[in-house]
């Protein structure tokens, strides 16, 4: 059926800022759609509020609207734009929630507005767990058997009937406390006990335990005549029980038999036409038990998801963009595969290679979790590989990982040097490390069967891996070698005649298994006899990618990445992408002229230059990755486009930047070196407290503290003793000790430079004190509290800085200013985290000018011959940093040094407070939901300092909760207040108020200490309930102006295409 | 240890492998098959006979080898090749690997071939008869190569049919033509409450009709249909007398018997994911395929002296190749895929429908 030509406007909904469990995969579904159906001719009207996606590039849609993702925001957008439709199933969860709440108010109906996708009943079922179990049932396709039980006696009963083992799982609680898993009726009543206990409700399900059990993923594409293919079948390496976002996963289905595999396609296919999934992607989810093949469907997405962005990556089949057209009333006999062009995109694709996601953890910055994985997601990134064999792709995945390990043979001293019951429990219990103890096992030739035992892996896999340990290099074949996923780092010097390298051809990703021909340069290096693919005499640059996501960087780079390529496809130049994180927009074969899906080490990195031998090569757009290689890249006789390996070193190393900064006449905090416990104490005597340490050899911001005194010094010490074998706490390379300048303003500064000329693209100002790492931070576009003078110098240091580099292409400086004086904390010649958020709240495209510049264009050029910097906005911007707390419960929220945002959120207004509002909005403050109180604890020393501001809020007509002390002391100051008991008294308590919404403020000044004390539960349960926690009067003031203009916020709304 | 492996066409061009185990050399028509799934079935299935099949999956028979997954007794391939080989396999239903079933029935295989090169070669210059051997000088082969049987004008439909199905008295059963039967077929139609009886390939049609039969399924099979000229001549004169349906090679022999023509293909249709749009069916069919010959085109239909109405029944959305007819005023249709599935996905089981419901209409009138 041709499209619906009733329907003028859609309106997507985006996923909102990058969480655990929600990252830049949404972004790139969101980019497809919006580009497919625009280029239907349709109205594209699109909500996001995370300003680092592609998505919501002024070009991508008709109106896009950087707002909070909420109802009263959608509700108002809805009112303005008046859509003929709306697109919920793209941003994943967050979108599915907000269509259901506006469907069960009924804002679709009275606006006349089509849910295209799927229906509200339909995603209603899918979601609801009991709807969802019935309706399988219904039609054949067994679920896990569950049943809620009230009694011991009942939960006695319930066990027999379904049978051992049991899981156990507690209604309503937060954090898991109580589930578990029960082997035999031995365990049954104590457990039982313990899970009624963790029950508010005492209410326990007892559920069917498929702990173990194989576990498969289903990626299907249904159209409204009933057309169904799996575009993609994914085995997950772990076993149930830990969440497939957690898994390594691999693709195609490695296991499973054609009559198995058959039965789970059926059971799909019917699954979605039972739920009445009209149209689009959706995801199926199967458990497999290994010694019968009885299976369970475990749940069903009625969207896209993360897994279906890897799908889409693993095959060549756009899930997400034909999703979109598929729900505007296309079938897929009438779509075109995009990779053959020839063939229609009612097929199953298939491969003639391996893929393998390994999941990217951050836990060292969550120091209070345990790493055990189970059923709550916790990864934060994620890569991808593409090889011709289980054991070559696995090899190059953990490669991609960027955490130094060069395969599947390279084992660390740390696994090497376990006694045989460690490494056992290591084997047995999944942690992001696992698959290396698992390596280490095989290495030490344990029985595999025991290792499939201990850890329920797939011994076929673990067969796989062992037969790489089997062989000799001597006696091997080198293709042989590599695709038993050895690599030149496991040959010795001697065998080294026949470089692995040798083998390595360029391989394309088409759908097909080269049945039909591929015109879409899509490319995975592997072992074989001959290229896919030729290279072009065009001028040609490779942007080198940014890597799996991880905390510190993410989708802003990939942002950088994009926008360099478009630069590039813009200015006639062949585009070359290498890149292994397949969440993102970089790698869809869609965006550069050439994709290179690549772990981003030296080995991969060299072999594509050599063989495209490009003209220039972009390092820095992606972070810290590319610059890693930026010296071995020149020293290779390629050319770094714009800032020279200098700029690099002059910016990286200490000494030289002090140089610099001395010779340009830029303050700086005074910073030393201790190799030693005594040069420590010198170094702190000399600088006095705080002091901000940090070991030397981490970036990042890890393992970074501020340190207030003595006994606090000692902690820090014994903490990094703690890590090292020996207990000395400068095994590992020297201290470096900074001055912590308190009571300063920090700044950002973004900018542009061809080295003569510079851009400055923007200024902007933190919210928080200093010592928020500034990732973390609430940065507002422009400054709001700095004087003219001292922004003007600012601008100046900056400019000078650019200029004394030398910097070609993109700066970013970090300044702090106390009491009138400006200090540099720090600079980078690279692109920051801030520049897609300037860029597009200005709409100056710095980041296509700066590509140019790297290239050797003027400034003066880009200027007059294209359109990149002919933004400007009178409108304030404000970002907010959006944290993962809820997946690490045991963590204080407290902010310090070290960076542990996953992403961020914007919120842009015609004046300071409906800006802040809406950030808070955003990040899921709910300022409008809660009474008007402001609850206050303080620190003696910062007691006197908060007088002024507790007056305000009282003349406001806000209600002051206190704790003891603070409520006497504000009394002494004639501002009443009531006072609160702590956590564990009677209530009112700190806590209690917090939960009966009667605060929509907490003004917390907290001690560094990360402790469970009375300030870390209400840190925590402000979170968790929507309420604001400032610890300083800088941001009490603000949130005073986002709290008074609470009235004005939802009419101060535009389309970013009419802000700059 | 592991030794080299190749595979060579009569022009001399050639693809290397590796193996560790040693084979005799074999010959065949070199074909690939994209199927990532159904490695048994593949190899099992008679109308891979006089073919050596290149895998285009990364790995082959990781799951195993479990006899239910049988479409005859043995492996009917004359070699196979492919990326790697597992002889480790894992899964609960598993009797015994793979390459020690190859290997105890003596069939060629190897892996280490750069499978994307065999199939970009075919598919840019087709397919054609090669030898594989390890260890062995590229001359021997050549020379092996010159006695081969060629696939053009292969008549081993009429040796390949190996059904075990003894029954007393066809009458009442449906009848399989069988060329080389998959045993999915004889499944299918037993999952239909039918009783099923082997017809050999040289029966009159006579004899079939004397056999009081409810209906004729004309089987798949290996080699060139055009070579089964009494076999066509047979089906020629059942054509309205009796309800015929044929699947694969049974496709081309009924079109052939109502005087369409049948062309060798470039390369092939050998996978588990070919879409097809039946004529009355709303969705278009994912369906397994195996054929290197295909009937030509002839329009949306044509009107046959004595059969009445020949339409295009299929066509295939990746090529636009005729995938089945149907001659309804004369009982007889017949597609160019598998619907019985084995391997592949359930999507053609409902393309019996037709066959049953003309059974039962005929055999009511009787």
């Amino acid at each position: 059926m041709p499209k619906n030509k009733e329907i003028k406007s859609i309106l997507i909904i985006g996923s909102g800022p990058i969480v655990i469990g929600q990252a830049c995969e949404f972004d790139y579904s969101g980019s497809q759609a919006a580009k497919a159906l625009k280029n239907e001719g349709y109205r594209i009207i699109l909500v996001n509020s995370n300003p680092a996606t592609i998505m919501t590039d002024p070009k991508m849609a008709d109106a896009t609207y950087i707002e909070p993702l909420t109802f009263e925001f959608l509700k108002k957008i809805i009112e303005i734009e008046k859509p003929d439709a709306v697109l919920p199933t793209l941003g994943g969860q967050t979108a599915l929630n907000l269509a259901m709440e506006l469907d069960e108010s009924n804002i679709f109906a009275q606006n006349n507005i089509k849910l295209l996708g799927a229906s509200a009943k339909s995603i209603e079922v899918a979601e609801n767990r009991w709807k969802f179990k019935n309706a399988m049932e219904n039609v054949g396709i067994k679920t896990l058997k569950a049943e809620y039980v009230r009694s011991i006696q009942e939960g006695i009963d319930v066990s027999k009937k379904i049978g051992y083992p049991l899981m156990l799982r507690p209604s309503y609680i937060l954090g898991g406390g109580g589930t578990g898993l029960v082997q035999s009726e031995k365990d049954l009543n104590s457990k039982l006990k313990e899970a009624f206990n963790a029950s508010p409700t005492q209410e326990v399900l007892i559920e069917e335990s498929v702990y173990g059990w194989k576990e498969f993923e289903l990626e299907v594409m249904r159209d409204q005549d009933g057309n169904g293919v799996i575009v993609c079948g994914i085995e997950n390496f772990d076993p149930m029980g830990v969440h497939t976002g957690d898994s390594i996963t691999i693709a195609p289905i490695q296991t499973l038999s054609d009559k198995e595999y058959q039965e789970m396609r059926d059971e799909a296919l019917l699954c979605l036409d039972t739920i009445g999934i009209a149209t689009g992607g959706s995801n199926v989810q199967f458990a497999v038990n290994p010694l019968n093949g009885e299976r369970r469907i475990i749940e069903m997405n009625p969207r896209v998801s993360r897994s279906s962005a890897l799908a889409s990556k693993a095959t060549g089949f756009p899930i997400a963009k034909f999703a979109a057209l598929l729900a505007v009333g296309y079938n897929l006999t009438e779509l075109k595969n995009d990779i053959t062009g020839s063939t229609p995109a009612s097929f199953e694709p298939v491969q003639d290679y391996v893929v393998v996601k390994i999941p990217r953890f951050d836990f060292p910055k969550f120091p209070s979790t345990d790493d055990v994985l189970g059923t709550s997601m916790q990864s934060v990134g994620e890569v991808m590989s593409i090889a011709s064999t289980f054991t070559e792709t696995l090899t190059k995945a953990i490669r991609s990982l960027e955490i130094g390990k060069t395969g599947i043979r390279n084992i660390d001293n740390r696994f090497i040097n376990l006694s045989k019951a460690h490494l056992e429990e290591e084997i047995m219990t999944p942690r992001p490390r696992r698959i290396f103890a698992i390596l280490e096992g095989i290495r030490r030739n344990w029985n595999i069967e025991k290792i499939a035992n201990l850890s329920s892996i797939d011994i076929w896999f673990l067969n796989e891996i062992e037969k790489s340990f089997n062989v000799t290099p001597e006696s091997t074949p080198t293709s042989i070698l590599k695709m038993l996923g050895w690599t030149d780092e496991d040959l010795d010097s001697k065998d080294k005649k026949n470089s692995l390298k040798d083998n390595r051809v360029y391989k394309l990703v088409d759908t097909c298994s080269a049945e039909f021909e591929s015109k879409t340069p899509y490319l995975y290096s592997t072992n074989g006899s001959e290229d896919d693919d030729d290279t072009s005499n065009n001028k040609k640059v490779v942007v080198i990618g940014s890597g799996p996501n991880r905390i510190g960087q993410g989708i802003e780079f990939d942002y950088c990445c994009v926008h360099g390529v478009e630069s590039l496809k813009e200015n006639k130049y062949e585009s070359i992408m290498i890149n292994s994180n397949p969440e993102t927009v970089s790698t869809d074969y869609d965006t550069a002229d050439k994709l290179y899906f690549e772990p981003l080490s030296w080995d991969e990195v060299s072999s594509v230059l050599k063989r495209e031998q490009p003209d220039s090569v972009i390092i820095q757009l992606g972070g810290q990755t590319p610059l890693k290689l930026a010296k071995k890249i020149h020293e290779a006789g390629y050319n770094i486009a714009g800032s020279s390996l200098e700029v690099i070193d002059a910016t990286e190393d200490r000494n030289l930047f002090q140089k610099l900064c001395e010779s340009q006449d830029i303050n700086q905090p005074i910073s030393q070196i201790a190799s030693n416990e005594n040069e420590l104490i010198d170094s702190v005597n000399g600088i006095g407290y705080p002091v901000l340490l940090r070991p030397s050899y981490v970036l990042g911001g890890r393992a970074m503290r501020v340190v207030q005194n003595d006994t606090e010094l000692k902690n820090y010490l014994s903490i990094l003793a703690s890590a090292d074998d020996d207990g000395n706490p400068f095994n590992s390379g020297p201290l470096l000790v900074d001055q912590f300048l308190t009571d300063t303003v920090e700044v950002d500064v973004d900018l542009i430079s061809d080295g003569k000329e510079v851009f400055i693209a923007g200024v902007l100002e933190h919210l928080e004190p200093a010592g928020v790492h500034s990732g973390d931070s609430t940065a507002v576009l422009p400054p709001f509290s700095i004087n003219k003078k001292i922004i003007n110098e600012i601008e100046q240091k900056s400019i000078q800085l650019a200029k004394a580099l030398n910097v070609k292409g993109l700066l970013n400086i970090q300044f702090a200013v106390k009491e009138g004086t400006l200090y540099i904390l720090e600079a980078n010649p690279r692109a920051s985290r801030t520049m897609p958020f300037v860029a597009k709240v200005t709409g100056n495209q710095i980041i296509k000018a700066g590509t140019l510049l790297m290239l050797g264009h003027s400034l003066d050029f880009v200027k007059k011959e294209t359109d990149y910097l002919n933004g400007s906005t009178k409108k304030i911007a404000i970002k907010k940093a959006i944290f993962p707390w809820s997946r690490f419960p045991a963590e204080d929220t407290m902010l310090g040094p070290e960076m542990k945002a996953t992403g961020e959120v914007l919120g842009i207004g015609s004046n300071f407070g409906t800006a802040l509002n809406k950030a808070y909005a955003a990040a899921g403050v709910l300022i409008n939901k809660k009474q008007k109180g402001v609850f206050i604890s303080l620190s003696d020393k910062e007691k006197p300092n908060f007088v002024e501001i507790a007056k305000n809020y009282s003349e406001l007509g806000f209600k002051i909760y206190a704790t003891e002390g603070t409520g006497a002391y504000l009394g002494e100051h004639n501002i009443s207040s009531t006072i609160v008991g702590r956590a564990d008294d009677n209530s009112p308590t700190s806590l209690t108020i917090i939960q009966e919404n009667l605060v929509s403020l907490v003004i917390n000044t907290p001690t560094f200490a990360n402790e469970y004390t009375d300030g870390w539960k209400i840190r925590r349960l402000s979170h968790e309930t929507g309420v604001a926690v400032v610890s300083s009067v800088r941001e009490a003031q603000a949130f005073m102006k986002a709290f008074s203009e609470q009235e004005n916020t939802l009419d101060d709304m535009e389309a970013i295409q009419n802000v700059s | 240890m592991f030794k080299k492996t190749l595979l060579v066409n009569k022009h001399g061009d050639e693809f290397t492998g590796w193996s560790e185990y040693s084979f005799k050399p074999a010959t065949g028509e070199l074909i690939f098959n994209t199927a990532m799934t159904g490695f048994v079935e593949i190899l099992s299935d008679p109308s891979y006979i006089n073919q050596i099949v290149t895998f285009t999956s990364s790995h082959v028979g990781n799951y195993g080898l479990s006899e239910i997954d049988f479409e005859s007794n043995k492996p009917r391939i004359e070699a196979a090749v492919g990326n790697t080989f597992s002889h480790s396999p894992s899964s609960w239903r598993s009797q015994k690997a793979l390459t020690s079933w190859l290997a105890e029935y003596e069939i060629p295989f190897s892996g280490g071939f750069d499978v994307r090169a065999i199939t970009k070669y075919l598919r840019d210059r087709g397919t054609s008869m090669y030898a594989l051997g390890v260890d062995i000088d590229k001359n021997d082969l050549l020379e092996l190569l010159n006695s081969a049987t060629n696939i053009l004008g292969d008549d081993s439909a009429l040796t390949a049919g190996n059904l075990d199905i003894s029954r007393n008295a066809p009458e009442g059963k449906v009848g399989i033509l069988d060329l080389g039967a998959k045993k999915s077929i004889v499944n299918v139609l037993e999952s239909l409450n039918y009783q099923v009886v082997a017809i050999k390939p040289d029966s009159s049609a006579e004899d079939i009709l004397s056999m009081n039969l409810k209906g004729l399924l004309i089987s798949n099979g290996p080699g060139d249909p055009r070579s089964l000229i009494n076999v066509i001549k047979t089906i020629n004169n059942l054509i309205g007398k009796i309800p015929i349906f044929g699947i694969c090679l049974g496709h081309q022999i009924l079109s052939l018997a109502c005087g369409l023509k049948v062309n060798k293909l470039e390369f092939g249709h050998h996978g588990s994911n070919h879409p097809v749009k039946i004529k009355g069916i709303k969705k278009a069919l994912i369906t397994a395929q195996n054929h290197g010959f295909a009937v030509e085109e002839f329009g949306e239909n044509l009107v046959h002296k004595d059969f009445g109405n020949i339409e295009n029944y299929a066509s295939n959305l990746n090529d636009g190749s005729n995938e089945g007819i149907s001659l309804w005023d004369s009982m007889a249709y017949s597609v160019q895929f598998h619907p019985e599935s084995g391997p592949g996905t359930s999507d053609g089981l409902q393309i019996f429908n037709p066959f049953v419901e003309m059974m039962e209409e005929q055999y009511a009138k009787k």
